[in-house]
């Protein structure tokens, strides 16, 4: 990368022969993507390297003490609250993503098809995912509030599902409320991505398929859902990795409760520091995630590349 | 032909405008079982949109459409039973190439018939030369290989029509002249009418039982092809067919000496008495004079009317373009061209293969 900037040797590189020429443009490209590099480095890396080294140290109240090695992982998994945490999560990915999935993709065939008022409906999908995070959760919290709640009191109540009291409240219904609210602010989110990658589709593979003979359910089947793979599957791992870090509605509704029934790992990381200030055990959570993530992403990668053809 | 009445493909006053501006005007064209139409005409003439009228992506504004003694206009292109090779190709970017090729066969009105696919995939491959290319994807393919892929997955299906559109325009010369008779052999054996597009009017004379020629969305003549190019019904037509095509010259009429002279800036020709009594016949003082390349002989002498303007040896034989007046003028030759560039020489027409043209609407006087 110095060498580059040496005016000498630019020069020198200038007169060498075609094959010394390549060598100086690939430096020429890490000049190019160096900005970008090294706010990775600084924001990225160097705060995660960071957490490493602080998750092998015992850090009481923030002053990084004696170093203890891996007792800071030992603690937590060997804890169950970390385990319930990641079941938590689990279970709000498992319901969540694929709702939103199945969801977004209906929305985005009807959008679709030249339907009426479709210049009236594609802005206002914006709106939940637009909304700040706080403005979501008040309105949910009022929606759902026990006895005079919008919801509560129409449906919940009348269908005795609970009785005068909030559902986040209730620690069988807590997550599943929360589960709601993701899907309702993530949903129309998808529609519009899946819609904009319809409207992208190529016109000619449907023409073609048409003279061909084929039938509508194989023209989705065949066409449709394969040139819209790429597209499905990085929306997925969106999703996926987005539902799994859900932090600001639930410290907002629930604040993990009641008890820990909502308690996600981000929910569980944030205690962490915060409420038990073991920062230690926080940096050592971080990097398992992370880890946990790293496995997931590249097995995700694999699967979406050599089975579903997705990259 | 009678036996077959009604089966195949009929047009009849078909039309279609665009914004207005109309791409089609009343097209009447049949095709029966068993015969390849090749309809020919300049980029922008409609041939593309006639294809497609057929197949169904696009509807006629007036006009019928018969298939088999059946009017198929109001049918969804899944079930007329067409088979359309894309002027684009058209390929499914998401399957291989032996994929792309048996996708028709899996269409529901192909049900039972895709039992040998991958044979039959595998045989049309070897033809266009793309054996060891069946598990290429689209996007690894150049522009030519694509081309017959787009071939290939027409010509594996057994439909009602084929539909070519410029099949084979975009290979290189070999393999054209290899395919253009490969093709029009498998066409043939089957009991099905080909309509073949192509704006180069020399394939659709070599592949054509029956040539139409389409200029400006409008049918000038249809044809065998020897009568196409024998016999071209106006100017515009001549000018679309032949290699290089007809030379048309405007000139003057008048008499010396008890003939007709056509007189041009460059040239004087004294017509014979089948086209005098045409030209007589139109009552006219002015024709437009069609002359093939090939039928004229030139000799260098220095007080000729024409100048060598370009020469381009082909080897076998050789193309010269000479400025006659303000019109360039070309032979086609096997004479020994090494006059240069600027040097004066004088035409000796062929008269009996002159093509006499009205003036002012072109047509040609019969």
């Amino acid at each position: 990368m110095a060498s580059i900037l040496n005016s000498e040797s630019l020069a020198r590189d200038a007169r060498t022969t075609p094959s010394r020429r390549r060598t100086k443009g690939s430096h020429f490209g890490y000049l190019l993507i160096a900005p970008t590099m090294i706010t990775l480095v600084v924001v990225g890396l160097v705060p995660f390297l960071y957490a490493i080294y602080i998750s092998l140290h015992d850090v009481p109240y923030g002053r990084v003490g004696e170093f203890t090695g891996l007792s800071n992982y030992r603690a937590l998994l060997w804890d169950g609250r970390f385990w319930h945490s990641v079941w938590v999560a689990l279970v709000f990915v498992g319901i969540a993503v694929p709702i939103e999935f199945v969801l977004g993709m209906l929305g985005a065939l009807v959008l679709n098809q030249k339907i009426k008022l479709r210049g009236v409906i594609v802005p206002m999908l914006f709106v939940p995912t637009m909304m700040a995070p706080i403005v979501v959760a008040l309105l949910w919290k009022i929606m759902l509030a026990g006895s005079w709640g919008l919801i509560s009191y129409n449906v919940l109540e009348r269908l005795k599902i609970v009785s005068e009291t909030s559902v986040f409240g209730s620690a069988d219904l807590a997550l599943y409320a929360l589960i709601l609210i993701d899907v309702w602010q993530w949903t129309p989110f998808m529609i519009i991505a899946f819609y904009a990658g319809l409207q992208a589709l190529p016109l000619n593979p449907y023409r073609a398929a048409q003279v061909d003979g084929a039938s509508p359910l194989q023209m989705f089947v065949r066409i449709t859902l394969p040139l819209m793979m790429p597209l499905m599957a990085v929306m997925v791992l969106l999703r996926i990795i987005d539902a799994f870090k859900v932090f600001d509605t639930i410290f907002l509704l629930t604040g993990g409760g009641p008890g820990n029934a909502t308690e996600s790992p981000s929910m569980l990381g944030y205690k962490l520091v915060f409420e038990f200030w073991k920062l230690g055990e926080a940096s050592a959570f971080a990097v398992i995630i992370w880890v946990l993530f790293f496995v997931f992403c590249n097995v995700f990668y694999q699967i979406a590349k050599n089975r579903l053809k997705a990259f | 032909m009678s036996v077959n009445r009604g089966k195949g493909l009929d047009l009849r006053a078909v039309s279609k405008a665009f914004d207005g501006r109309p791409a089609l005007q009343a097209i009447d064209l049949a095709a029966r079982p068993g015969e390849i139409v090749g309809v020919t005409g300049p980029s922008g003439a409609g041939k593309t949109t006639i294809a497609r009228i057929v197949a169904g992506v696009e509807q006629a504004d007036t006009g019928e459409v018969r298939l088999n003694d059946r009017a198929i206009d109001d049918l969804s292109p899944q079930v007329r039973d067409v088979a359309l090779m894309f002027e684009s190709y058209a390929l499914y970017p998401h399957l291989t190439v032996r994929e792309n090729l048996l996708f028709p066969l899996k269409s529901p009105r192909c049900n039972g018939r895709s039992g040998e696919g991958d044979a039959r995939a595998q045989e049309l491959l070897e033809l266009v030369e793309m054996s060891s290319l069946g598990t290429r994807y689209p996007s690894e393919l150049s522009g030519g290989q694509r081309q017959r892929v787009a071939l290939c997955r027409t010509l594996i299906q057994d439909p009602s029509v084929y539909l070519l559109d410029e099949p084979i325009s975009h290979l290189d010369a070999k393999l054209r002249n290899k395919l253009r008779g490969e093709i029009r052999r498998r066409l043939l054996a089957k009991a099905v009418p080909t309509v073949w597009f192509t704006p180069d009017a020399m394939e659709a004379l070599a592949v054509s039982d029956r040539v139409a020629i389409l200029i400006g969305g409008v049918l000038q003549q249809v044809g065998v092809p020897a009568a196409i190019y024998a016999a071209p019904a106006n100017t515009s037509v001549a000018r679309l067919v032949g290699d290089p095509p007809m030379n048309l010259l405007r000139g003057r009429l008048s008499r010396q000496n008890g003939a007709l002279w056509f007189k041009h800036p460059g040239l004087s020709v004294p017509l014979t008495a089948h086209v005098r009594q045409l030209v007589e016949g139109a009552n006219v003082d002015e024709i437009v004079l069609g002359v093939r390349p090939a039928q004229v002989a030139f000799a260098p002498r220095n007080d000729a009317g024409a100048v060598v303007y370009a020469i381009e040896p082909f080897g076998k034989y050789s193309i010269m373009t000479v400025q006659l007046g303000d019109d360039r003028f070309r032979i086609k030759t096997t004479q020994a061209t090494d006059c240069r560039t600027g040097a004066r020489v004088e035409l000796s027409l062929n008269s009996e293969h002159l093509v006499a043209f009205h003036p002012t609407s072109g047509r040609a006087l019969t």
